[in-house]
């Protein structure tokens, strides 16, 4: 079972930067950033900063809202991150809207038909080129995450059976990531049979050192 | 080389030498012997009257705003960082990037708070700035939020000059920004001010500066440069010619006077292009084809050369010979391109007529081993300048490079 943290809230730079190099070093799978509060009200800023305080650990949005996000803009900002971090992040998607496929097409390198300033329609493509050649993808959404080819992400225990299936079910063959603020409550084996192999600690910023040093060894 | 260019513009017709001449002489470039045409050799710029002696403190900055010379994006970035600890460590004031957007020509900066938080983690004391937000693509709250986390991140180093932008094409990301962006960029500076301080509420993450320090991103617009001063904000501009410059400047002082600031607190800073080294001629061989080109899409931006219509139907060869005349201008007086005692020449003119910063761009084109080379004589440079300030505390000793 591969672990990893979600952090939420929190704006003391520090603990982050100090978090992120310790979750590096302890060898977990990846740091997950919540859109919201704390330093995080664009995950792709304090990913950036992550992305040269480590080395290998993945560094992933967790739960971008698109409508909130022109889609362009996550393409290139997150663009710009993966080269920092030589290929090391990924976005989860809490539901399924337009805006993912196209998040994905200009990752691709795909030109983008919009409007300019003058009302013209041009063509678009983002820089700087992505060094991942596909930007991996999660969404909450089973049946949408299955059509889309993306791997799926739940946010929590509850209904995590009913997921799975319903996501193997419409053809999902990527991979299953879940988190969790409960750090006892979780049965490896019940989550292996299912085929979860991420599980993602959700926690604030504050309590990160804590759960780092449970998760040690672990 | 001079005799060659002499043989190139000898070579155009009486009426294209002319415009040429008007055109260059528009850019602050002359050809000294142009009422002999026969005789343009040496080119040089006119720098103007010889400044006062001045002993205005001046402080230099890194400035990066292309992707030359990096084989790769990530490779660029790495060029970047690099640059940035160096500087960090020898007192440089800040470090600058861009926002750009769809095009290859720095098409390594989609937006300048993501890469500044990165920067903020690689460095200590340095200045991490925008230059600049193209504040009309969004929206204010989102910039105030995205650079909070940015100060923190440096504690309290970032800084923000704003554009009002120029290309429709970067609209795409907010086409209804287009039409008043001049007026939207003033209001959106106001909003993101009052966002910082906290007056519309808290601002979170709660940013550790109390105040944003803000610049202006002038061309030669008088008006922008006089808006500027009114409000307080500090100046980001490009060298320019020097007599226009020193008009430029008063003009922005004398805008904070009026209205109560103290006129020289006002912060000036001038991007010139930067690469310093000894030998003269090497150093001329080296950035001759990227500064060339860099000038082409300069004076391609700004309609020097396609613009109006009597340029039309001018050769590729005489636009050719242009751009030679332009680059000896600029590689002579108005950059810090080759030798150190040159560079000083230019430095101590600026602080003549009130520049407090010298932001120095980098990666014009040239490769990025040779760059990260050169970077101890461009701090030499600084140090003869007396543009350095001495480390805060924070950092004990200079790291010996």
């Amino acid at each position: 079972m591969k672990l990893s943290l979600l952090l939420t809230n929190g704006d003391d730079a520090p603990l982050f930067l100090e978090t992120l190099r310790k979750a590096d070093a302890q060898g977990l799978e990846a740091v997950w950033l919540a859109e919201g509060g704390g330093l995080f009200p664009n995950p792709a800023v304090a990913a950036s900063a992550a992305a040269v305080a480590t080395r290998r650990i993945a560094i992933r949005a967790g739960g971008l809202s698109l409508p909130l996000h022109n889609p362009i803009r996550v393409a290139e900002e997150w663009a710009l991150v993966d080269n920092l971090s030589r290929g090391r992040v990924g976005i989860a998607f809490p539901f399924y809207d337009s805006g993912v496929e196209t998040v994905c097409r200009l990752w691709r390198g795909e030109a983008e038909r919009v409007p300019d300033g003058e009302g013209r329609s041009i063509d678009v493509r983002i820089l700087p080129q992505p060094i991942q050649g596909e930007l991996p993808v999660w969404l909450a959404d089973a049946p949408a995450a299955a059509t889309l080819g993306a791997n799926l992400f739940l946010p929590g225990p509850k209904g995590l059976e009913e997921a799975v299936v319903a996501y193997r079910a419409a053809g999902g063959l990527g991979s299953i990531s879940m988190a969790t603020s409960e750090i006892g409550l979780w049965d490896v084996d019940r989550l292996d049979a299912l085929g979860v192999g991420e599980v993602a600690f959700r926690v604030d910023l504050a309590d990160a050192r804590d759960v780092l040093e449970m998760l040690h060894g672990r | 080389m001079a005799d060659d260019l002499s043989k190139r513009l000898a070579g155009l017709t009486p009426e294209q030498r002319e415009l040429l001449l008007r055109r260059l002489k528009k850019e602050g470039l002359t050809v000294p012997g142009e009422e002999s045409p026969d005789v343009p050799a040496p080119f040089a710029l006119d720098p103007g009257p010889e400044p006062e002696p001045s002993d205005r403190p001046i402080r230099f900055s890194l400035f990066f705003f292309s992707d030359g010379g990096a084989k790769s994006p990530a490779e660029s970035y790495e060029l970047l960082l690099e640059s940035a600890r160096f500087a960090d460590r020898h007192g440089f004031a800040a470090v600058w990037t861009p926002e750009r957007h769809f095009q290859d020509f720095g098409g390594l900066y989609p937006n300048p708070s993501v890469l500044g938080a990165a920067l903020a983690a690689a460095t200590d004391r340095i200045g991490i700035r925008a230059g600049s937000v193209v504040l009309p693509l969004h929206e204010p709250l989102r910039v105030a939020r995205e650079w909070a986390v940015v100060d923190r991140l440096s504690n309290g180093r970032a800084g923000l000059s704003f554009a009002s932008g120029w290309h429709p094409t970067d609209f795409a990301l907010k086409p209804d920004g287009y039409a008043d962006r001049r007026e939207r960029m003033f209001r959106g500076i106001e909003t993101v001010r009052r966002l910082w301080r906290g007056e519309e509420g808290r601002l979170e993450p709660r940013p550790v500066q109390p105040e944003l320090p803000v610049w202006v991103t002038c061309s030669t617009n008088a008006a922008t440069w006089t808006r500027a001063g009114e409000i307080g904000a500090g100046v980001l501009t490009i060298i320019q010619p020097l007599p226009t410059l020193a008009e430029r400047i008063a003009r922005y002082r004398a805008a904070r006077a009026e209205r109560g600031l103290d006129p020289e607190a006002g912060r000036v800073t001038v991007m010139v292009h930067a690469f310093v080294g000894e030998d003269e001629e090497a150093v001329r061989a080296r950035v001759r084809k990227p500064m060339t080109s860099y000038l082409r899409t300069y004076f391609d931006q700004y309609g020097f050369l396609a613009g109006g219509n009597s340029l039309q139907g001018v050769s590729e060869s005489d636009i050719d010979t242009l751009l030679a005349v332009a680059f000896e201008g600029y590689f002579s007086s108005l950059s810090l391109l080759g030798r150190p005692d040159k560079g000083l020449r230019l430095i101590n003119r600026l602080r003549g007529i009130g520049v407090d910063e010298a932001a120095c761009l980098i990666d014009f084109g040239v490769d990025a081993p040779s760059i990260l080379e050169e970077l101890p004589a461009l701090d030499r440079l600084q140090k003869e300048s007396g543009g350095v300030k001495p480390p805060l505390g924070k950092v004990s000793e200079e790291t010996p490079d």
